[in-house]
Order: structure tokens, then sequence, then C-alpha cells
């Protein structure tokens, strides 16, 4: 089983989870840009966070033959900071054009102010003058009106639903966004949110088109194989595998090609780690003395 | 257009898309046009554009300004197509073409940076102007192999502006992380006492540990000899891999006119060694 990580902060996990994950059939990671656990105070550690998102987290995956991508973003937690908003945004543009950037996000709501509106509206437009879709969290407390309020925003800005995937759905949000037209995310946690068999519940009721799962493995109690074992669930829950493929592989990939920058063929290659070899030249010294 | 541009765009051209042979061409006439702001757009994109796999050109060389030649053989389709870009915007503007490469790496992702180091040499200046060098002591710290690779293989700019303390430290991580010593320019030229000692220390230490030794170091610590160094590439005269053998051969021949006694050893050897490319080393160490 072939599986596309749509939502994974790895920039928190040990080394070891890339290598759990590589196990568990995990071929590529989408890691976008979030809070760090704690607020940051300059401009300049989120653009050292950006830079570990697109390098060192990149080479990282790589060595255990996973594909790394990113989404950049002033998250919604942050946007409420007048020390870093401003110019985290300013500065978003040279990021959004980096190779391996596939989306802006996450952007949305937390607290629902109005900073967090005016920023989340500032990244729509960014991401619609990069051609890029968005990744968009939704808040954990007053979940409702706040899926209610993102969608109303990119129907308001004239966001194109299908570049949107509106994340951390819950059995109470799902049915406005698939009525909505956007991209359906859920992120399965060991106690919270969501887990894997109330997401094979919603699964039945709801069908698997645009429906996207992701771990979000992040700095709380949350397990990055958590993708797994909801295909898992899924399978023991009587689908095929044709059709698990399509919600935790082609689901995500389909999302995110709408960037243009992710083409579906180069995942059957594994990404390049420095030290191998091209097309025979030796780019270390290649004899085992 | 330079000759090097040229012949990084032909060789670009072998390998991309159509598309991206068109792209390359629009961007650099953009860029030395006198687009100030296109190459900050053009470069992270080079990849997406003209691909990213080995430039697959074996034997390939490209020489720069100051008469350095440049092996490709570890060089990608975007390393090519962002010097060309780099090469396109030092001809809009000659002076600083150092300084904006250097903020295009501060800038830049991992595929980017390796861009930037393997531009350095060939920009307008880089024989006198280190206005880049921290690029090349900013790689020095990564863990990201390739990026270091750039930075300090095949790369006559940092072996030109390094300082001493750090161009050995340099070659001793080249050395240390397994790629060859030969590939770092100006090695016999720049190497010293202190490097040759920390050579053979890191030699003694993979020893100790029944751990592989890089041969080619032996040559370079010859020129600088630590005290039992003859006697223990006596040592490695009979070493299995033919490497080793013909490493030790060559690193024998620098220390034989002030240490004539190895004469025998290295005619003793020749009489039986079966392989062609060591008897050819002990052979040249013996004319010496």
């Amino acid at each position: 089983m072939r599986i596309f990580e749509p939502h994974a902060h790895m920039y928190s996990r040990i080394t070891d989870d890339y290598e759990r994950m590589a196990l568990s059939g995990v071929e590529a990671i989408l890691e976008p840009a979030f809070w760090l656990g704690q607020p940051r105070t300059h401009v300049g550690t989120f653009l050292d966070y950006f830079d570990a998102l697109l390098g060192w987290e990149r080479y990282r995956a790589a060595q255990h033959g996973i594909h790394h991508f990113c989404a950049i973003a002033l998250n919604p937690k942050e946007a409420n900071d007048d020390r870093v908003n401003a110019g985290v945004v300013e500065a978003m543009p040279r990021y959004l054009a980096k190779d391996g950037v596939l989306a802006v996000g996450e952007i949305g709501f937390d607290d629902m102010t109005p900073r967090e509106e005016k920023f989340f509206a500032a990244q729509l437009e960014l991401a619609r003058t990069t051609d890029l879709p968005a990744l968009i969290h939704t808040p954990h407390r007053d979940k409702k009106r706040g899926v209610e309020r993102t969608l109303d925003l990119l129907r308001d800005v004239g966001f194109p639903m299908e570049r949107a995937l509106v994340d951390h759905n819950n059995e109470e949000t799902v049915g406005m966004c698939t009525d909505a037209g956007c991209w359906i995310g859920f992120s399965i946690y060991p106690d919270t949110k969501m887990d894997e068999g109330r997401m094979v519940a919603i699964l039945q009721r709801w069908g698997t088109d645009r429906m996207i799962l992701n771990s979000a493995c992040d700095w709380g109690k949350s397990d990055p194989l958590k993708v797994a074992k909801t295909a898992d669930r899924m399978r023991r829950g009587g689908y095929s595998p044709d059709e698990i493929e399509k919600v935790v592989w082609r689901n995500p990939i389909a999302f995110f090609a709408q960037s243009g920058r992710l083409v579906a063929e180069d995942l059957d290659r594994r990404p390049v780690v420095d030290g191998e070899l091209w097309q025979g030249n030796s780019i270390l010294r290649g004899q085992g003395a | 257009m330079t000759d090097v541009e040229n012949q990084l765009v032909t060789l670009v051209g072998a390998r991309a898309r159509t598309e991206g042979i068109a792209w390359l061409d629009a961007e650099r006439a953009r860029i030395a046009g006198g687009d100030a702001a296109a190459l900050a757009l053009a470069f992270p994109a080079a990849g997406r554009q003209v691909g990213r796999g080995g430039l697959d050109a074996p034997g390939a060389t490209i020489t720069t300004p100051g008469g350095e030649v440049i092996p490709l053989a570890a060089w990608r389709v975007d390393d090519a197509a962002r010097v060309v870009l780099l090469l396109a915007d030092a001809r809009r503007a000659p002076a600083g073409a150092l300084a904006r490469a250097f903020t295009l790496y501060q800038q830049g992702d991992a595929r980017e940076r390796c861009g930037v180091l393997r531009a350095l040499s060939l920009l307008p200046g880089a024989d006198a102007d280190d206005a880049a060098i921290g690029a090349v002591l900013d790689a020095m710290r990564t863990s990201q192999g390739e990026v270091l690779e750039a930075a300090l293989c095949d790369n006559p700019y940092a072996s030109r502006h390094l300082p001493p303390l750090e161009w050995r430290m340099a070659a001793l991580k080249v050395v240390f992380v397994g790629m060859s010593l030969d590939r770092v320019a100006r090695v016999a030229e720049r190497a010293d006492a202190e490097l040759a000692q920390s050579l053979v220390d890191l030699a003694n230490e993979r020893e100790a540990a029944t751990r592989a030794v890089p041969p080619e170091m032996w040559p370079v610590a010859a020129r600088f000899p630590p005290p039992g160094l003859a006697a223990k590439l006596v040592g490695y005269l009979e070493h299995p891999a033919v490497a080793h053998r013909a490493a030790a051969a060559t690193a024998l021949g620098l220390l034989l006119p002030s240490t004539p006694a190895l004469r025998a050893f290295l005619t003793d050897r020749l009489a039986r060694e079966p392989d062609a490319a060591v008897q050819d080393a002990l052979r040249r160490a013996l004319a010496a």
C-alpha cells in the first residue's frame, strides 16, 4: 500500500518516525507550516523554520526513501501576533516560488479574530497569484461555526473550492464541505479530533470522493502511523485495495498536483540522496577501499 | 555570451524537454537584457523546468576564466541551468555578480545552493573577489553531503579563497565523509604539514577501529611526511586493494629522494606486482 501523508509536522518528530512511516508504506509527505508549540517573537525565526522545511526535512525524508514537500504560510494562531504577522506574509512570495512548495498553508481560522480573517484572506490572494492550492486549518473549538466561516470566506473572495483543502473535519462539518465542493481533510489522532473507527464510518456515509486522511503528527499527543492504521481499518471494513489507495494515495496527489509542481510519475522513483551515482558517474569515491 | 555558458546550454539541451530548453533561453535573455528581478524568480524554478537528473556528461569539463578545469561528472541538469542563469546575470552587470550569487545562496534551498556553489569560480572576478566565500563556509557546516560536495569538490573558488585553517578543515572533511581528496582543487599546492599530520591521524584512528582508510590521502600526506609515514606506506604496498598499493607507491615516490633506502621496497614490490596500474605507479615512483 502506497501512502501520501498530506499533513505531517515532521519538524516535531524524531528520525525514527521517518523510518516507521516508510515501513508503513509512506512514500511522500507534505509538511504544512504551522505553529511550533510556543509563539515566535521574530520574523527571522519563521524564515529559519521555512528553510528547515525546504532543506533539512527534505533531506531527512530522502534518507528513508520518502519524498518531502511542504506548504508555506503564516498560521492562524500567530496571525494574531503583530510582532510577526505582516513581516511573515511579506516574505512569503520568495518561499512560494520554491521547488517542492505545493500549497499555501496552513492558513485559516483558529479563534476567528479579525486579524485571522485579514491574513487568511491575504494568503488566499497569495495562493491565487502564485497559482497554488490552499491547505486550510479549522478551529478545534467552535468547529462547526469555524468551518462555516471558512467556506463563507472562500465564497466571498471567490477562491475556487476545488483548490481548497479544508482540514480537521468531523461528523458535524463533513456535509458542509461535501456540499461546498472543496476537498475534505481529516486528522486522525489518538484521542481527539477523529479516530480510525469514526473515520471509516464517515467514509461509509459520505463516500471517498475528495476525502483526504492525515496523521498531522505534531508536537502534541499524535501518531505518525495513523493513516496506515486507518487504511487497515478500511480494509477490515471491507474496502478494496483500490478504494483504499484512492483515499491514501491518489486523492492527495490529485489535490496537490493542482500546484503544477507535483508529477505523479516522479513519485515512482526514490528521491535522490547525495552520495548516489548519476548514470554511473561516481559522486563519491566509488571504491570500497 | 561566454563559451562556458554556451557549453552548458548545449549540455542542458541534451537532457531537458523542449519546453525546458525554451524556458532557459527565454530566462537568460530576460536576465542578461536587464531585468534585475528575473534571476530571483527563475533560480528556484530551474529544477521544475529543466529537470533534476544527472547531467550525464561523463568526461565533460569546463574551464574557468583563470584556466582551471572543472569536471562535470557530479553535476545535475538543474545545476547547469542555474549556472547559466548566473552567467547571464553576470553579463548584465559583471560588478557584484559574486555578491548577488551569495544572496541567492542564503535564500536558496539545497538544490539552489549547489547551483550557486558550482557557479562561483566561473563568475567575473572569481580569482580576486572573495565576496561569496561565506557560501562555502556555510556549506562546510551542513550535513547535506550534496551541498558540501558542491562547495569543496571540483570547486576552484573554495581552494582559492578559503583561509589556511578553513581550507585544511575543508580538505579533512572531504576525506572524512568519504569523498575523494583528489577532487579538492589545488590540493597539492595548498597542502601543508598540519594537513598531512591530520590526515595521518585520521588514518591511524580508522586503522585502530579496523575501518577503511581513504588511499588518496597518502600522496598528499607524503608532501609533508610525519614521522613513521614511510614505514606505514611500505606496509600499504602489500595491501590487497589495488587503490591502496597504487597510492602508497605514488606517495613513496615522493619520499624516495630524501629516503633512498625505500627503493629496495619499491623494486621488490614491482617484481611481484600483478596489477598494471600499480606497476605503472611503482615505475613512476622509481623514476623520481
